[in-house]
């Protein structure tokens, strides 16, 4: 199962604001991946545009697209395009950099989103794939960078090597299937933890995780 | 999971279903959901694109921030309605659906992405003219619905549906395929037929480019759902009439990945080359952000 579309909603759907399924709803989603890596609102937003979205940005509503994705808003909220007016009265800047150089990722629709709150910085690097599908191929918290394993969903989180096979149990009595995984050192004691998921995750289960480790975000 | 068009007509003439049946079958296995479950999530699919079409429709239309595109929809529908088109009534009712939802979406207003948004009028505008034609029930346009997004799924997988990749021939070109091979079987055509009617459908739209004028999905993007919409039908009738393709269809897929992965990115959603590089789509650039978009 590596095709990359996989339900028929991917087709027909989503259900969005236009203009642009790669360039708004996809952003829309790419914004609400690197919303979740903060526990709070952010302070500050970078958003860095290659190749095609450095191109057409400013046309296909990308910029508000995203925006709106970090704060929390859907592909279909018709609040959308007013992002960028609701993040001017909270007084959270904005910077836009179109990178000159090719893609990092080697896809034309890629960005990397950087946001601040206090002291905490987070990064995600994502292409948005065709039809509002996203991949989000690396993240980076604080210093740390970490390479996601596969397609989303991707549930990451952190804790203490010896507690993973713990985890990885209580998984399996929940049915989650997890099809790669990757981590990195996050700090002295923990590791920070990316599972590549067979398919989204229930909220319960999350919620019944979440106590068997810190920082869990379900991308 | 299907992987090719072969696999599911094959699947469809063996069991005697449907090739809707059959995609909502994969769903319900994906998704684990009740047949109930999938068809009514397409039904919402499906009420968020009459809404679109509806908006784009009524009364004056909608027009965009910039006012490159909007109300022309509307002017269709005065001119369908005074009796005297060309190309008659199925075509203009195909027209007018296609240009109402690319308005709507130009506009930032709800579309239902099919399979992309500057391609989301291609499969209302046919969609609504055969409801109109055949007399077509809720059940049925879901079904047409699902029948299209399998063909989708298979152009998505084994080629690419994003015009940054491919063009406007995997965006446009792709809906316009989907939307004939299910207006076949809409219209009780076989499986088979469908698969013709999808490899006349993209095979006459190969090399298609994206070249939006500003960067913005207005101009072309709104009228070439037209020609995506009036493809889809004119290559149903095709299949419809028994004509078949030399080309299968599924080599159709791969002849327009080849097409896209030979296209330069100037056509390919970069707003620097065909009409957005000529001294009109330049200026209109120009006059919208200040600088060459």
């Amino acid at each position: 199962m590596n095709e990359k579309y996989q339900s028929v909603f991917d087709i027909v759907g989503p259900v969005m604001v236009g203009p642009s399924s790669s360039h708004t709803a996809g952003a829309a989603k790419l914004g609400f991946a690197a919303g979740k890596l903060l526990p709070t609102r952010p302070d500050k937003i970078q958003i860095d545009y290659y190749e095609s979205f450095a191109k057409t940005h400013a046309g296909h509503g990308t910029d508000f697209a995203i925006v709106a994705g970090i704060l929390g808003m859907e592909t279909n909220d018709p609040r959308l395009p007013e992002s960028l007016d609701l993040v001017h009265e909270l007084g959270i800047p904005v910077q836009i950099n179109e990178m000159q150089t090719p893609s990092p990722l080697g896809h034309p629709n890629t960005a990397q989103l950087t946001l601040w709150a206090g002291q905490k910085k987070v990064s995600l690097w994502g292409d948005s794939i065709g039809g509002g599908k996203i991949e989000v191929k690396q993240i980076q918290l604080g210093e740390k960078t970490l390479e996601l394993p596969g397609p989303l969903p991707v549930l990451l989180f952190s804790c203490p090597p010896s507690r993973l096979p713990q985890i990885l149990a209580k998984m399996a009595t929940l049915s989650v299937v997890v099809t790669a995984q990757n981590f990195c050192q996050l700090n002295q004691t923990e590791n920070l933890y990316a599972l590549n998921l067979q398919k989204e995750i229930a909220p319960k289960s999350e919620l019944e995780l979440s106590q068997l480790c810190h920082n869990l975000i379900c991308l | 999971m299907y992987k090719s068009i072969a696999e599911i007509v094959q699947a469809a003439q063996e069991r005697q279903l449907s090739l809707a049946e059959l995609m909502i079958e994969q769903e319900c296995e994906l998704s684990k959901k009740t047949v109930a479950e999938v068809r009514t999530k397409m039904q919402t699919q499906l009420r968020a694109m009459h809404a679109a079409a509806v908006r784009g429709t009524h009364g004056k239309g909608v027009a965009s921030r910039t006012g490159l595109t909007g109300q022309q929809a509307a002017k269709l529908v005065k001119y369908h309605q005074e009796g005297h088109s060309l190309s008659g009534d199925t075509v203009l009712t195909a027209l007018e659906n296609a240009v109402a939802t690319n308005e709507v979406n130009a506009a930032m207003g709800v579309i239902c992405a099919a399979p992309t948004a500057g391609s989301a009028g291609t499969l209302p505008g046919v969609l609504f003219a055969l409801k109109k034609r055949l007399a077509l029930s809720e059940e049925d346009e879901v079904n047409f619905l699902f029948c299209a997004s399998g063909f989708g799924l298979i152009v998505a997988n084994n080629a690419t549906i994003a015009g940054a990749t491919g063009g406007c021939q995997a965006e446009v070109g792709s809906a316009s395929a989907m939307a004939a091979a299910a207006a076949v079987e809409a219209s009780g055509g076989t499986p088979q037929q469908s698969a013709e009617a999808f490899a006349f459908a993209l095979s006459n739209l190969l090399g298609l480019v994206c070249d939006p004028v500003a960067g913005l999905v207005e101009i072309p993007c709104v009228n070439r759902n037209v020609v995506g919409a009036v493809n889809a039908l004119a290559a149903a009738d095709l299949a419809l009439a028994g004509l078949t393709s030399q080309i299968p269809a599924d080599e159709v897929i791969l002849a327009m990945k080849d097409v896209g992965q030979r296209m330069p990115r100037e056509l390919r959603e970069t707003g620097l080359g065909g009409l957005a590089a000529t001294p009109t789509g330049t200026e209109i650039a120009f006059k919208i952000f200040g600088q060459e978009a």
